[in-house]
């Protein structure tokens, strides 16, 4: 037998192999079953600019989500920050909107309103981060109270109405094509080269990992855990609020009800991915390809006709199935 | 984040303690109770105890299952969803047979409550996702069960309608349900097994505690609990809905928080936790009834459950000392 298989059979066995490539593999799998059970219908390429598209806004979400599991805690209002950031950018940002609205959200002009919807996102995110930080409230419970703070406040400035005018940009933007991709599947690329870029290429990175890997040794390395993870909270509502504005151009409509699945859906592309959610470990290629294999899932089962409430059960089975089997391959990491 | 380890000196708190007898948390509920009758004459009426009594009880069954998993030092979220599938089982198949109904119900919440209890297990998923997985499972089974909500001939629920005095049927199910909580726990070796587990899941193992199959144990009695506060909720409304109970999860833990129970496992009292959720909805109750915006009082409930929550681990944080 040659070198190069027995390197290859070597790579295949090791344990680390399946960490870092696991959920690629099975996504590779995934998709040539499905052309073959679809006809080629799956792989046509309008589908995969579909499957892209619809993975955008998700998979923005879920880039800011790593950043908080890696550092080892968990942002649960992200979906409550998107819309409300959605909600501002919308409704304070139409003049239209502001004469229909029955809330107090006033008309402030379309820039102004961009800002304050991802100010609003940063705010909140930085609100999750120092009550985790100053007053050691677990993150879950943390991000669950923001969330029914923030859903609170967006009934307060929206009176309860949807927002059904937002400025026109926000469709043209939607369904703009650059480079023959539609804008929003850049705008997921970017942040992902961002996030990469912040992982890998920074100290802030290092240090990252470091907290999320145990928190004690970070400590006491002289890592300013507090400010790690005051900036990991931050950047997750940013990002939540650039899921907003992605939701908006391609709905061109936020309401205090939208996205009940997508929360759900987050959490398990990241799983799936194999990011632990013990912290520490994975990264944008885990966070990307998990993203990439739900949204394939899911677009399958569209395809296939398959019902989509359903869809929410086959998420949560995918956590428990995704998590066990990471759990049993990152057990002896220690 | 401070390292510095505190000795343990007497504050306010201990001193309310020596005094109560580690029974504060009924003084606050007749505190909140007698500056609710003076904020409003309509407090403290035969109706509007009732009404606060009824509208706990769901929560109140589902703080009883939530109670015993935070024991053993997990987290249980997907109470609420597992409470939405089984109220619109019950309700699709009352016309059938009321039994029946209740019993597809109550296996249902077996059945996810089990899963729970496998994955954590021999699926070694944290308890946090584990439950999140579950809740994703139930709230679509519920949807796929009803999609939208299905109500029940109210001549159908008769007998769950009854009241003795001012307690329900959905109330003495609740009092019931906590009352042979707080004997199991008190008085059996099970029971006392699950402070174990909470306190140090190690040494319980080491033993000799049989710590997985008394996880997989309850977990299932929180699913199955789950379940029988959707059957409260259907006969309280008649109707099962498929969407109902978003958020009802972090409800009950604020709940049982506030009743003393420690968020971290090992220590609390099924009997206080039960009066932790009869004061949460005694502030909900008082919110109404002084008319405060509904608006308002979705964040008024997150101040709440932040500043008990952040109270319950500053305390854990000074009785341990140490990290967390």
């Amino acid at each position: 037998m040659s070198t190069l298989t027995s390197n290859l059979v070597v790579e295949f066995r090791s344990r680390r192999f399946w960490q870092d490539n696991g959920t690629i593999v099975v996504l590779l799998a995934f998709v040539v079953l499905a052309t073959i059970i679809s006809g080629g219908v799956f792989l046509r390429p309008s589908n995969l600019a579909t499957i892209l598209y619809q993975a955008s806004i998700i998979g923005v979400l879920v880039l800011g989500q790593t950043l908080v599991v890696v550092s080892g805690g968990i942002d649960l209002s992200m979906v409550a920050i998107l819309i409300v950031s959605a909600v501002i950018m919308g409704g304070a940002g139409s003049e239209r909107q502001a004469m229909m609205s029955m809330g107090s959200l006033p008309y402030i002009g379309f820039y102004p309103a961009i800002l304050a919807g991802f100010g609003a996102a940063g705010l909140a995110g930085l609100i999750n981060g120092l009550m985790v930080t100053k007053l050691h409230i677990p993150a879950f419970i943390t991000t669950l109270a923001t969330a029914l703070l923030i859903g609170g406040v967006i009934l307060l400035i929206t009176g309860g109405s949807p927002i059904y005018y937002p400025d026109p940009f926000y469709a043209a933007f939607g369904s703009s094509l650059v480079l023959g991709l539609p804008s929003p599947i850049l705008v997921f690329a970017g942040w992902a080269a961002a996030i990469w870029w912040l992982l890998t290429q920074t100290s802030f990175g290092k240090k990252l990992y470091a907290t999320g890997g145990s928190e004690r040794a970070a400590y006491y390395s002289g890592i300013s855990v507090s400010n790690v993870r005051l900036v990991v909270y931050t950047l997750s509502g940013l990002s939540a609020g650039l899921a907003g504005f992605l939701f908006l151009s391609r709905t061109g409509y936020i309401s205090y009800a939208s996205g009940g699945e997508i929360l759900m859906t987050t959490i398990a592309s990241l799983v799936v991915g194999g990011v632990s959610l013990a912290g520490g470990l994975g990264g944008v290629k885990h966070a990307v390809s998990g993203v990439l294999l739900l949204a394939s899932l899911s677009n399958f089962m569209n395809i296939m006709l398959i019902s989509p409430y359903i869809q929410n059960s086959v998420n949560g089975a995918v956590i428990l199935v995704a998590v066990s089997i990471y759990s049993h391959i990152n057990a002896e990491k220690l | 984040m401070t390292l510095v380890p505190t000795s343990r000196t007497a504050g306010p708190l201990d001193l309310l303690r020596r005094l109560f007898g580690g029974n504060e948390i009924v003084v606050v509920l007749i505190g909140l109770a007698t500056l609710a009758s003076l904020a409003s004459p309509v407090f403290f009426t035969q109706t509007n105890i009732q009404n606060i009594l009824n509208q706990a009880s769901v929560l109140g069954i589902l703080a009883c299952g939530e109670f015993l998993v935070v024991l053993i030092g997990g987290f249980d979220l997907s109470v609420a969803a597992i409470l939405a599938l089984s109220s619109v089982i019950f309700a699709t198949l009352a016309p059938t047979s009321l039994v029946f109904a209740a019993l597809a119900a109550v296996g249902s919440g077996l059945l996810l409550g089990l899963l729970s209890g496998i994955s954590v297990t021999f699926g070694r998923v944290t308890p946090l996702i584990a439950t999140l997985g579950v809740m994703g499972i139930a709230r679509g089974l519920a949807f796929v069960v009803a999609e939208k909500s299905v109500s029940v001939a109210p001549a159908l629920l008769a007998p769950a309608k009854l009241t003795l005095w001012i307690f329900s049927v959905p109330v003495i199910v609740w009092f019931a349900v906590a009352l042979i909580l707080a004997w199991i726990l008190a008085r059996t070796r099970f029971g006392r097994n699950l402070y174990a587990i909470g306190g140090n899941e190690r040494s319980a193992r080491l033993a000799g505690i049989p710590v997985r199959a008394r996880q997989i144990a309850v977990y299932t009695m929180s699913g199955c609990l789950s379940a029988v506060a959707g059957l409260a909720l259907v006969a309280r409304t008649s109707s099962g809905v498929p969407q109902i109970g978003d958020g009802w999860e972090l409800d009950a833990i604020a709940a049982i928080v506030i009743g003393g129970a420690r968020l971290f496992g090992g220590e609390g009292n099924i009997l206080k936790a039960t009066i932790g959720v009869i004061i949460y909805q005694m502030i909900a109750n008082i919110m109404n009834i002084v008319s405060l915006d509904p608006f308002y009082q979705d964040i008024v409930k997150a101040m709440v459950i932040v500043a008990v929550v952040g109270f319950s681990v500053l305390r854990a944080r000074r009785t341990q000392r140490g990290w967390s």
